[in-house]
């Protein structure tokens, strides 16, 4: 399928209908599994995955705006975080090296020119993408993640880390390879353009 | 306090967490400026809307086959590390921003117009480069390009969308060769040709921002 003629991923927070079912496992639980994923145990591994993937997904979407690119990079980083567990020694919370790793893992797919670039057409049709697992529904939300897709995308990347994920502006240049004033120009940016998508 | 800076504190900080002075300061700003306060309103209901979108949305099919299949014979001991690399075009970036800092240094030496921007007269003279610590240098420099971005970022909506992705992309090149700079000064400190390297690629960046001001009408 040419590219321009695929649709732009737009996550409905509409939706409720969760088509992963999540195994869930406490925090305790977490460092449980950690440790048996570490000593390679697949199963504990997939308890994790069964945790945070939702997590992982929301983010890979948004920053890729692709639903299917968004899937390949979800599995790249839970295969990343697999061959990197020997390296995570709990300094902070299993999730935000999760996170983190996601994060790298889109950008440096980016980097690798591996992405295209083609700009694709936004459609009305956001049904294939309704998997938010958190039951809220306002237009507002629809709209303003419907907007987010339309932005340039370092402009696009630094709003959902900022914004949506909490990064602060230090940590967005250091993923991005960038400069703090940069990620707050993208911000600016960003807030700008959405002002003006929202008013419409 | 004026406009440009209230509307520079609130895109850094949404009127989040800030100290009293530069509260009150920005409170007194807004209770006199009408356009101000609307675009503090606006970033802040935008801020809200951001932070109330769901943090998890499910993929539509099970991708764990997928990475289960691609566990086997890969092992979860290898430590994490970073190579530090300079990316393909830094080599050719570095000697153009080399070349450029002669350039605007010798300008600068004979006071000749070219390099009006007031940020750079800052520090016009500190450019003695061995003579000076990396981090004061670029203290400054990050001053002086932050005022340009800003400055840029309010009006770069005048400029079409395909020059703005070259000014981007150029942009971010020139971040990562000030990346890959910086990182060689800090492993080798007392090199005075990578310090003059960091510097050539802050000059290229403010040189590329002045471009685009002058792009914009800016001055």
């Amino acid at each position: 399928m040419n590219a321009r003629n695929r649709q732009k991923a737009v996550p409905d927070p509409g939706k409720d209908e969760a088509r992963t079912v999540s195994e869930p496992i406490s925090d305790r639980d977490v460092r449980e599994m950690v440790t048996r994923a570490q000593a390679g145990d697949h199963e504990a591994f997939e308890s994790l995955y069964r945790k945070y993937v939702n997590r992982v997904y929301a983010l890979c979407l948004r920053l890729t705006t692709d639903a299917r690119e968004a899937e390949r990079l979800t599995q790249d980083a839970f295969v990343q975080a697999w061959q990197k567990m020997g390296s995570f020694r709990g300094e902070a919370a299993f999730s935000t090296w999760l996170h983190r790793l996601a994060v790298n893992t889109v950008w440096q797919e980016r980097r690798a020119g591996k992405r295209r670039r083609d700009r694709i057409m936004l459609t009305d049709d956001t049904a294939a993408l309704s998997g938010s697992v958190e039951p809220r529904a306002s237009e507002t939300a629809i709209d303003l993640e419907r907007a987010i897709t339309t932005l340039p995308e370092r402009a696009r990347m630094v709003f959902v880390l900022h914004e949506i994920e909490g990064y602060r502006h230090e940590e967005i240049a250091e993923m991005m390879e960038t400069s703090v004033g940069t990620s707050k120009a993208q911000l600016h940016r960003a807030r700008s353009l959405l002002r003006k998508a929202l008013e419409q | 306090m004026t406009c440009s800076q209230c509307r520079k504190l609130l895109h850094e900080t949404g009127g989040i967490d800030l100290d009293p002075a530069a509260r009150a300061a920005l409170e007194e700003h807004l209770t006199g400026c009408e356009e101000c306060r609307r675009q503090a309103e606006e970033i802040a209901a935008l801020t809200r809307a951001a932070a109330e979108l769901p943090h998890q949305i499910a993929p539509q099919r099970d991708l764990w086959p997928g990475i289960r299949a691609r566990l086997d014979g890969v092992g979860t001991g290898e430590p994490e590390f970073r190579t530090w690399h300079f990316p393909r075009l830094t080599r050719p970036l570095a000697v153009a921003a080399s070349l450029l800092a002669i350039l605007v240094g010798t300008l600068s030496l004979l006071n000749l117009p070219g390099t009006g921007y007031a940020g750079l007269e800052r520090f016009s003279g500190e450019r003695t480069i061995g003579l000076i610590t990396t981090t004061a240098m670029e203290k400054q420099y990050v001053g002086a390009t932050e005022e340009l971005i800003y400055a840029v970022a309010e009006v770069r909506g005048a400029l079409p969308e395909t020059t703005l992705a070259v000014i981007d992309e150029n942009l971010e090149l020139v971040d990562q060769a000030i990346i890959a700079s910086r990182t060689a000064v800090q492993k080798y400190p007392a090199d005075i040709g990578l310090q003059a390297m960091l510097a050539a690629a802050w000059e290229q960046k403010i040189a590329l921002l002045q471009q685009t001001a002058r792009l914009t009408g800016l001055y």
